[in-house]
């Protein structure tokens, strides 16, 4: 089990440095990307850790690749958990069901009150903007280059999904 | 011998909820999916557990019940990062169907009211709302809808999220 647990070190390690270094990144500066090279760090010790465990004698199962793949995947497991609220704000589907917990009944009209047009709108294509997926010249969008790179792969994982090319 | 195991179950297992997922979707399409997406879990959590525990041979049972905790905690991170990260985005995310917008119209761009002529506010929302009716989280009786259950995974996560929305605002010297 001292493979499990070195795991688990080294992602609370990872996710405690990623929050602190989060709620300071615009006071030193650091891009929201950037912050993301904890995990990197943490994969490195994490996978040091586990060979220097494989030279120990210790007691239970010898488990290397499970406890890497298992900082790997909790750590994207986090990401994708923490990756909408790191971006800013409630989704829709969110908004809706706090709504609903809070209120308890809402009709139709209330709940599509609860939305400005540039909650729903506006804030992704600033967030679009920002992520320079797109840029804006004039009154015109554009898609950037990594805006195009990005948009081919969910093109082509929308065919596999048997679903139209979108947009 | 464990170590493989553990890794080979759990991958196939990963691997199995990914074709599932895309059959499901290309024949059911995307309005009932997240009640396959439970099902496929579901199910394919409990045969890995059945076929981990006859597999891994002769053993204490709490070292098996150690072995099927491990599974299910790579099954579920696995599954989870491909959901979240990767199958959910190109489906439900608007800033995704934007960027698709904006591709289709080519290399002369698009002004606001062509980026955004095929969603209006209604239509982003009314899509969500039924999504969540179909998915049997929330109840419509007439004009009103309400949550089926306080307590469900789905809203409890939920809760989950506007704690993080707090914990990741930025300190903003401004």
């Amino acid at each position: 089990m001292a493979y499990i647990f070195s795991s688990f070190f080294w992602l609370g390690i990872s996710i405690a440095a990623h929050v602190a270094i989060n709620k300071f990144r615009i006071l030193l500066g650091i891009s929201l990307v950037s912050t993301l090279s904890v995990f990197l760090m943490g994969l490195v010790g994490s996978v040091v850790t586990t060979m220097w465990l494989l030279g120990q004698a210790h007691a239970g199962f010898s488990l290397p690749y499970t406890s890497i793949l298992l900082y790997v995947f909790c750590s994207l497991a986090y990401l994708s958990i923490a990756g909408g609220p790191m971006l800013g704000g409630e989704s829709p589907t969110t908004k809706i069901l706090t709504s609903l917990r809070r209120r308890g009944t809402l009709t139709k009209e209330q709940i599509f009150s609860l939305f400005t047009y540039d909650e729903v709108m506006g804030k992704r294509i600033e967030s679009l903007i920002q992520s320079q997926w797109i840029l804006k010249k004039n009154t015109i969008y554009f898609v950037t280059k990594r805006g195009k790179t990005i948009a081919s792969f969910f093109i082509a994982y929308r065919r596999l999904l048997g679903l139209s090319q979108g947009g | 011998m464990i170590d493989y195991l553990l890794v080979a179950t759990s991958s196939i297992s990963l691997f199995m909820f990914v074709i599932g997922l895309i059959i499901c979707v290309r024949t059911k399409g995307q309005a009932e999916i997240l009640l396959s997406m439970k099902g496929l879990f579901i199910g394919l959590l409990v045969l890995g557990c059945i076929s981990l525990w006859y597999m891994v041979g002769d053993m204490r049972v709490s070292d098996k019940v150690v072995v099927i905790f491990l599974y299910i905690l790579l099954f579920w991170a696995m599954s989870f990062s491909y959901i979240l990260g990767l199958f959910g985005m190109p489906l439900t995310s608007t800033r995704v169907q934007f960027l698709l917008t904006l591709m289709a119209h080519g290399g002369k761009g698009a002004d606001i009211q062509n980026l955004t002529k095929d969603y209006s506010r209604d239509s982003i929302i009314g899509i969500r709302l039924h999504r969540l009716i179909t998915s049997g989280e929330i109840i419509q009786k007439g004009n009103k809808y309400m949550l089926k259950s306080r307590w469900t995974y789905f809203v409890l996560h939920n809760e989950f999220l506007l704690f993080l929305i707090e914990l990741f605002q930025p300190l903003d010297p401004k």
